[in-house]
């Protein structure tokens, strides 16, 4: 049913005006993934309060070309010199420098805009099949399960973004969850760890916990490697996207294409999670695994793939739930809200054209990402020639300039510095930085929603048992906290075994 | 050549740059623009009706009138801010009936008399229904509630918010005994109602009407003493008619802005005569029409008369709800 609306936005969005802005939205976004240091978030964050002033659609369609634009910014520079311009690009790394290094850059960053823009067309088609089913399924949302959806969106994401244990990822999490309950709580206004300080009675912000968890290590290290010999490729070749060779991968992008929205549905999981996923998938799958990280294209579609798939999966709930898919998606729901916008069950109901709206928005930012990406690409090898030493204090003055910009308020900035010596501190012990920032996003919902439920059902437990949507959410936490260990394996193997074995002898 | 600063010379700048940001005369005034710190995130009502009212009021007071939302701590943030400026009515506060309350939480040392208030417009309370439940009227509602006591669930925007007191004020009122739960915020609020989650929700009228003609509430009638008639919904009736005692918590959303109270008069002066003119502004009544608001344009004795009655009474509703975090005896609120 949102098809035809679609169209009809599509071409509706042709004005001098929105194609002008989306060009300039997405520009900006590529400028902002290319950059080591500068993230999708902030793209979003900066603009947000930049189009404040511009009408409503306008303005989104800016966020969203900035969005979609930085996603995909980020596999330039990990072509390029290896260091990728914001997580989504860090599977990128592995074989697009290795190709770049054998002197097919130009190629490689054709293939991968190819691959972006495909990912990116693909998840707002499934965002429009998807979405009359979530539409409906939002109002058997209750507390109880936005608090499982919490839980379950923190653990994932640390089992996810840690390299050696989950544990790791939890314990990261939970210091998130633990943060989130500063300040005045909601049920009966307790003031929670604000030791008096007025600043601290709101909570923290995400925001500035965004911005310096992933800025200010960036800086620091930055700083602390400051050879300034990257190992650079400056040669291009044509850059122009091997058609053939994207056909031969139709089923590759498919599948990298459905992780990727699948993973951006799920409350605050990202881009980044997307890209390793599907990379690990076609890695799994490849008849010739030992080439990859040598310099496989492949290893360059599938996490660009993914990673802009991801948008169109990150967006679902946000409009649908008003809960962000990934950290940018949180920024732009904020964005939504500042310009009188109400994502939720409602808005489908309130708002019908928003939501072809915003697939239409998607779909010409997928097209613009394409012409600029391949357009750019020479001139991001110029800017990519700065040295660390001018790019960094340049991150580190837009970082405190966003940080204040939300609410006007100067203890957002010294939020930001503890916050980004703290990430420091994990990630050199080997934390991910990413679940603590989910933690803090969702830990209100997580506290608040376990006690409003417990409230509403008069303190009986038993009744969420009843609910068929929480018993889903229950299982899938319990398979994420166990699914990687090797008793409940072998515990599943002994109870499914001997019944798949009958099974099959009855059929014979 | 550059010659060292002399005590002279420092003592001479220092005159200059000062006669440069001496006070301006009040009968100048406002000769810069102003600040309208909003206490609350942009979208909601106290934001858009301030956004309106500075568009309004620019060409009655001749300089430009900024809206920033300095939101957090209840209103603290915004508070502290517009009272450690200057009080020369350059600096104003974008308030709600939030600021009524913000003594006795605890966020603020201020009260109700150490401001000026500007009331610009408002909403009734209304109690709705998911439109697929059983209470058709007002009574089928209170019956159940009576029925089994403290089992029917309502929900409301924050606590100690006006329609988390219209809550406590109806169940006083009735003699039932409500659960009521608190959640962020009123469109949260009426998501529960509509899941199931709980019975009821009470929120402005102008925030349920979208869902009551989107078929997805239902409005039992007003929380308020008397009945209302709106375009699109037709006549709401009050459920103070009933059950007069609903009148002993004088609960009331408004939204619209304050200078502290000790701002010059003629500037006090100046910002009435704008604010009377700017009350009566064609987009600003289209606008308040669209979303079900009523224009108050009250100021002066009359609002802090109204303001007063309404923070004692909310103060010492919270206090005694163990919500208020300071005691209204200590604060100088009488209890009415």
């Amino acid at each position: 049913m949102y098809f035809i609306e679609f169209l009809h936005q599509v071409v509706a969005t042709v004005t001098p005006i929105k194609m002008s802005v989306l060009f300039g939205g997405v520009m900006l976004g590529i400028i902002f993934g290319a950059l080591p240091g500068l993230t999708a978030t902030l793209a979003v964050a900066l603009l947000s309060t930049v189009t404040f002033n511009l009408p409503t659609d306008v303005a989104i369609i800016a966020l969203i070309g900035a969005y979609v634009g930085a996603v995909y910014g980020g596999c330039q520079s990990a072509i390029l010199i290896g260091i990728p311009g914001t997580s989504a690009g860090a599977a990128s790394v592995r074989d697009g420098h290795q190709l770049a290094k054998q002197g097919r850059a130009g190629e490689t960053i054709a293939n991968a805009t190819m691959g972006s823009a495909l990912g990116t067309i693909f998840g707002l088609t499934m965002m429009l099949l998807v979405m009359p089913v979530m539409v409906a399924l939002a109002l058997q949302f209750t507390s109880i399960e936005f608090f499982l959806l919490a839980v379950f969106g923190v653990l994932i994401c640390g089992s996810l973004t840690s390299d050696d244990l989950p544990a790791k990822g939890w314990i990261a999490g939970i210091l998130g969850l633990a943060i989130s309950t500063v300040g005045i709580e909601t049920i009966q206004g307790y003031s929670r760890f604000t030791f008096g300080v007025p600043e601290l009675a709101g909570g923290i912000e995400f925001v500035p916990v965004i911005l310096g968890a992933f800025a200010i290590p960036q800086i620091i290290r930055g700083l602390r490697d400051s050879d300034g010999r990257l190992e650079r490729s400056t040669v291009l070749s044509k850059v122009w996207p091997d058609f053939k060779f994207l056909g031969r991968c139709k089923m590759l992008i498919a599948r990298s294409g459905l992780i990727g929205v699948g993973v951006g549905a799920i409350p605050g999981v990202g881009e980044d999670v997307a890209a390793w996923s599907a990379y690990d998938a076609t890695k799994r799958s490849a008849k010739d695994p030992e080439t990859f990280g040598r310099g496989n294209m492949r290893g360059v579609i599938a996490p660009e793939v993914a990673a802009n798939a991801c948008i169109g999966g990150a967006i679902v709930p946000v409009l649908t739930l008003a809960v962000p898919g990934s950290p940018p998606a949180a920024m732009l729901l904020g964005a939504m809200w500042l310009h009188g916008l109400r994502p939720g069950p409602m808005l489908a109901i309130e708002s019908p054209e928003v939501i072809p709206q915003i697939a239409a928005f998607l779909f010409w930012s997928a097209i613009a990402m394409a012409i600029c990406g391949l357009a750019m690409a020479r001139l991001s090898v110029l800017v990519l020639r700065l040295s660390p030493s001018i790019v960094l204090p340049m991150v580190a003055m837009i970082s405190i300039l966003g940080s204040y910009s939300l609410g006007l308020n100067i203890f957002n900035v010294y939020l930001m510095f503890g916050f980004g010596l703290l990430a420091f501190v994990l990630e050199e012990m080997e934390y991910p930085v990413a679940p603590l920032v989910i933690g803090l996003i969702l830990g209100q919902m997580a506290d608040i929603g376990l006690r409003r439920a417990l409230l509403s059902a008069h303190g009986d437990v038993f009744s969420f048992f009843e609910r068929p949507l929480a018993l889903v959410f229950m299982a899938l936490i319990l398979y994420s906290l166990f699914g990687r260990s090797r008793i409940v394996r072998h515990a599943f193997g002994m109870l499914f075994g001997p019944l798949r074995r009958k099974g099959k002898a009855s059929e014979v | 050549m550059i010659s060292r600063p002399s005590w002279a010379r420092a003592l001479a700048g220092t005159v200059i740059a000062f006669s440069l940001v001496a006070p301006v005369h009040a009968q100048d005034w406002p000769t810069r623009p102003i600040e309208d710190s909003v206490w609350s995130s942009a979208g909601g009502a106290t934001d858009l009706v301030n956004r309106l009212m500075a568009k309004a009021l620019e060409p009655h007071l001749g300089v430009k009138v900024n809206v920033v939302n300095r939101t957090g701590g209840g209103g603290a943030v915004a508070m502290n801010y517009v009272w450690s400026q200057p009080h020369n009515g350059n600096y104003w506060l974008g308030a709600s009936e939030g600021m009524q309350t913000t003594a006795v939480m605890g966020f603020h040392t201020t009260k109700t008399k150490d401001w000026r208030w500007y009331m610009v417009a408002g909403a009734p309370g209304s109690l709705a229904v998911p439109v697929n439940s059983p209470f058709k009227t007002v009574d089928d509602f209170l019956a159940a509630a009576k029925a089994s006591p403290g089992k029917v669930n309502v929900s409301h925007s924050a606590l100690g918010s006006v329609w988390h007191l219209k809550g406590v004020a109806l169940a006083n009122a009735t003699g039932t005994q409500l659960n009521l739960i608190p959640y962020e915020g009123s469109a949260p609020a009426m998501v529960a109602a509509m899941s199931g989650e709980t019975a009821a929700v009470i929120s402005s009228v102008s925030e349920q009407a979208e869902y009551i003609k989107g078929g997805r509430l239902r409005s039992l009638g007003l929380v308020e003493m008397t009945d209302q008639e709106f375009p699109g919904l037709g006549k709401l009736s009050g459920i103070g008619k009933a059950y007069p005692k609903l009148k002993d918590i004088p609960a009331r959303q408004w939204v619209g802005f304050a200078v502290p109270g000790d701002v010059p008069a003629d500037v006090v002066t100046k910002i009435d005569a704008a604010f009377d003119l700017a009350v009566k502004d064609p987009e600003l009544k289209k606008i308040a029409d669209d979303k079900l608001l009523t224009i108050f344009g009250t100021r002066g004795d009359a609002s802090m008369k109204e303001l007063q009655e309404m923070e004692s009474a909310l103060s010492w509703t919270l206090w005694d709800l163990k919500v208020g975090k300071v005691d209204p005896a200590t604060l100088d609120i009488a209890r009415p």
